[in-house]
Parts: structure tokens; C-alpha cells; sequence
């Protein structure tokens, strides 16, 4: 795998918020989504923007401004998709974490469960 | 009002809008602020230092674009900030005494017309991707090294244009960050040579 390919923990749980949110992922519900997925840690919205700043430089997410809002004091979004290698990179991680837990002994397997 | 006034004077105008934005839809928490302008600063200052290099395979050319015009900007205001310093520090020196014009004249001109043209042209040309890969990594390669070329030579013109005390000091501290210089020079170099196997994808 050539390199910039991975994504860490974090960046998993960011890359899945976005593709679970689809249409509606900017800053606020991204955070939102994570927290949730994170849970019962607490995660910072700082956090979350240096990730999607990262994932945006690996090309793994691509953003663009959408039109201002008034319940945003007529400020704009910044929208979030997961690219094609962001999804590949999300794919990657998963099946690494599915092998590694068929790897696990089945007594230890039931007792985490 | 008040305090948006202050966030948005302290956060990066290229990120004001949304950050300020996202903010305002969270009732502006406290516990938010803090975090956001550190990240944000984190971020901006990271992408400055190290533009798109390690991004090149997947980004997209927007990405990339917007990526290299922003690292040519900083480096740009960088190359006049030190420009502006090493013309002072000359005029200063021969200011008590009979200075032919062109000791002055012609080191800035030197800088001028040899660094900052060449400067963004090979940055451009080290973030563009062409086609071939082959002929990315060779121009990557040669950016690079042609930066570190002009760099070394820049701060020797800097450098000897102290007066001698100074000269000394500044001698002992180029020997100093001697091998910090040469692990980001070899870091530069190990990361351009996956160019080829990067543009592969």
C-alpha cells in the first residue's frame, strides 16, 4: 500500500460520520456524529476540523462552501464528501480491523463480547 | 458582538466564515472557543510548512491548486519579509560611510531576480502533477534540490553581510541547526522519492 493510504482511529470515525451523514456533513453535525460514535468520550470541535483539514490534504474528503444560512448569521458551511480513496482507505481499515478480530481466540471473543 | 468581533480577529481569514459560522449554530460555547482557534491556527500553519507534498497521489487538483497557491503566497511574503530585513541590515552598515550605490543595489537585485521568480515557478512546478510520472519525480527532484540551492546561497549573502561579531554568531548557529537542516532536507528527499510510486494510482 503506497503511503498516505492509511487513516488512523480517529480519521475512521470522521471518514464514517461523513459517510453516514451524506448530504447535511459540515463542521457542527460532523462533530455531532462522531461524539455519538465516540461515545462516552468527549471530543472537541477543534478536533474535528484539524481531522477534516488532514483527510482533505490525503484526498480522502473534498469540501466546498454552501450558501449562507440566517440561523448561521448568514454565514456558510462547509459541506464534506468522502472521495473514492477516502473509501478505500475507510474499507482498508475495516476489513484490517475484521481480520485482526477473527484472529482474536474464540474464548477471548466471547468474553469482550 | 463583541465577541464574535474578537473570534474572527483571531482566527485565520481563510477559515473565518465557516468556523465562525459553526460557532454561532453551537450558541457560541466557551468551551468550544479555545480549542477551535488553536486547531484552527494548528492547521493553517501546517498546511503552510508543508503544502501538498505528501498528498499528491489522491488530492484533487482543485485541492492541489489551492494548496500550492497558498504555500507560494507564504513563501513569498516570507522571501520579502527577508529581503526587506537584508536590505536594512546593508543600508545600515554603509550608512557612516562613502557607499558606492551598487553594494547596495546589486545583492537586493541578486535576491530579487534570482529568488523570487524562481521560487514559485519551481513550487508550482514541484505541486503540479503532470502526466508522467517519471517526469514529476525528475521535476520534483530538481525543485527540490534548486530550493535548497537557493536557499544555501541566500543565507550565505545574508550572512556575510553581518559585521564580524555577528557574523560569528551567526556562523555558530548555521552549525548549530546544521542537523535539523539535513533531517528535513533528507524527510524533502525520502518523501518526493514515492512520487512514482504515488502517481501510479
Amino acid at each position: 500500500m503506497a503511503r498516505g493510504d492509511t487513516c488512523g482511529q480517529f480519521e475512521q470515525l470522521v471518514l464514517t460520520a461523513i459517510l453516514t451523514l451524506v448530504e447535511d456533513a459540515y463542521g457542527v453535525t460532523i462533530h455531532r456524529k462522531v461524539e455519538e460514535l465516540s461515545a462516552p468520550k468527549s471530543i472537541t470541535l477543534g478536533a474535528i476540523y484539524v481531522t477534516l483539514d488532514r483527510l482533505e490534504d490525503k484526498g480522502f474528503v473534498s469540501s466546498w462552501l454552501s450558501d449562507p444560512t440566517p440561523e448561521r448569521g448568514g454565514r456558510a458551511k462547509r459541506c464534506y464528501k468522502v472521495e473514492t480513496a477516502g473509501e478505500s482507505a475507510l474499507r482498508e481499515s475495516m476489513l484490517a480491523a475484521q481480520r485482526m478480530w477473527n484472529a482474536v481466540p474464540k474464548r477471548w471473543r466471547k468474553a469482550w463480547a | 458582538m463583541g465577541l464574535k468581533w474578537i473570534i474572527r480577529a483571531l482566527l485565520p481569514s481563510e477559515v473565518q466564515e465557516h468556523i465562525l459560522g459553526d460557532l454561532e449554530e453551537r450558541g457560541f460555547r466557551s468551551s468550544d472557543v479555545a480549542p477551535v482557534i488553536g486547531a484552527a491556527w494548528a492547521s493553517y500553519f501546517h498546511r503552510e510548512w508543508l503544502g501538498p507534498i505528501p498528498n499528491l497521489a489522491h488530492a484533487s487538483v482543485e485541492v492541489l491548486n489551492a494548496r500550492t497557491q497558498q504555500l507560494i503566497r507564504s513563501r513569498r511574503a516570507a522571501f520579502l519579509f527577508y529581503t526587506g530585513a537584508y536590505a536594512s541590515v546593508v543600508i545600515v552598515r554603509h550608512l557612516h560611510m562613502p557607499v558606492n550605490p551598487l553594494v547596495v543595489f546589486l545583492p537586493i537585485q541578486f535576491l530579487f531576480r534570482g529568488g523570487a521568480p524562481v521560487e514559485p515557478t519551481f513550487l508550482q512546478t514541484l505541486f503540479t502533477r503532470p502526466p508522467d510520472p517519471m517526469e514529476c519525480y525528475r521535476a520534483a527532484l530538481k525543485a527540490s534540490a534548486a530550493t535548497f540551492f537557493m536557499s544555501g546561497i541566500s543565507g550565505l549573502v545574508l550572512a556575510s553581510s553581518f559585521p564580524n561579531p555577528l557574523r560569528g554568531y551567526l556562523t555558530l548557529a548555521g552549525f548549530a541547526l546544521l542537523p535539523a537542516i539535513v533531517y528535513r532536507a533528507r524527510r524533502r528527499f525520502r518523501e518526493l522519492s514515492f512520487l512514482p510510486e504515488l502517481t501510479k494510482t
